[in-house]
């Protein structure tokens, strides 16, 4: 039994957080953020190094996982749950402000998933 | 819905994710495989990258698979990875020697690369092609002898060799 989970908010019956990003990235880009997915699911909270980053102006324990395809910076915004990674809101980094459109999105995604778990 | 069940449901509305890439899984695999090795030993980015002679920034970058690295960069971190993974006992089966190949066939250096892919993926050693100068080598870690289509190449440690009939 792996040790780590990853997990994507369910936005609907048909859809999730990184089919929610899928739509901002094309095909190769998209394989790209799934190994580096897939080494977070592996590795977990050991990968370290730059691969995470606190965000600093949210009060709710939120953190980015931060990932590169294709020259691409891609960020997912989740919260740790025992050992697993609750993916809860993915966007292509554009601009420096992008992190702060995104934060309340995420923070309100964790607040329903902890009130419907 | 974890990862595998997602990108399942990925796959069924996107079949083009399906279709192999041999470049990006090559970059990918070489990551995986740094990864795994630098994890395994609990050393940070910077503390492999003192090994290995580069950069955390360039770690960085081989973790994510988009770095471009040159030869003789590639050589030197791929043999810290293979003294890393030796010594914690994670490549009891695994090769022993580090290996440049030099060829001057294109075509086949990636024959060669595609097939070493194949059997890194049960190893857990990693391999690649990389132009360099005219001629494109193969960097690897064996050691055994690599046949492709009846072609030979001796495997011998930080040497290059030319494809020999």
């Amino acid at each position: 039994m792996a040790v780590w989970e990853v997990e994507f908010y369910d936005l609907d019956d048909r859809t999730d957080a990184l089919a929610e990003l899928a739509e901002e990235v094309t095909d190769r880009q998209l394989k790209r953020v799934k190994r580096q997915l897939g080494r977070l699911e592996e590795h977990g909270l050991n990968l370290d190094g730059d691969w995470f980053k606190k965000i600093e102006a949210s009060d709710k324990g939120l953190w980015e996982f931060r990932m590169t395809a294709d020259k691409v910076e891609v960020r997912f915004i989740y919260g740790l749950i025992g050992h697993r990674f609750l993916m809860l809101r993915g966007f292509v980094h554009k601009r420096p402000n992008d992190l702060n459109r995104h934060t309340p999105i995420a923070e309100h995604r964790l607040a329903d998933w902890m009130e419907k778990a | 819905m974890n990862l595998r069940e997602s990108w399942a449901r990925l796959t069924e509305q996107r079949p083009a994710l399906l279709v192999a890439d041999p470049e990006l899984d090559l970059a990918e695999n070489l990551a995986d495989l740094i990864v795994r090795a630098r994890v395994q030993a609990g050393l940070s980015q910077t503390e492999f990258a003192e090994l290995a002679g580069t950069t955390q920034a360039r770690v960085s970058q081989l973790e994510r698979g988009t770095a471009n690295p040159t030869l003789d960069s590639l050589t030197r971190v791929l043999n810290v990875v293979q003294r890393l993974l030796a010594s914690s006992g994670a490549a009891k089966a695994a090769p022993a020697t580090t290996a440049t190949f030099s060829v001057a066939d294109p075509e086949a250096a990636e024959a060669i690369a595609t097939e070493q892919t194949a059997i890194a993926a049960l190893k857990g050693v990693a391999f690649g092609y990389v132009p360099v100068g005219g001629a494109t080598h193969v960097v690897g870690t064996t050691d055994k002898l690599v046949r492709v289509e009846g072609v030979q190449v001796a495997a011998v440690a930080n040497s290059e060799l030319a494809l020999a009939a």
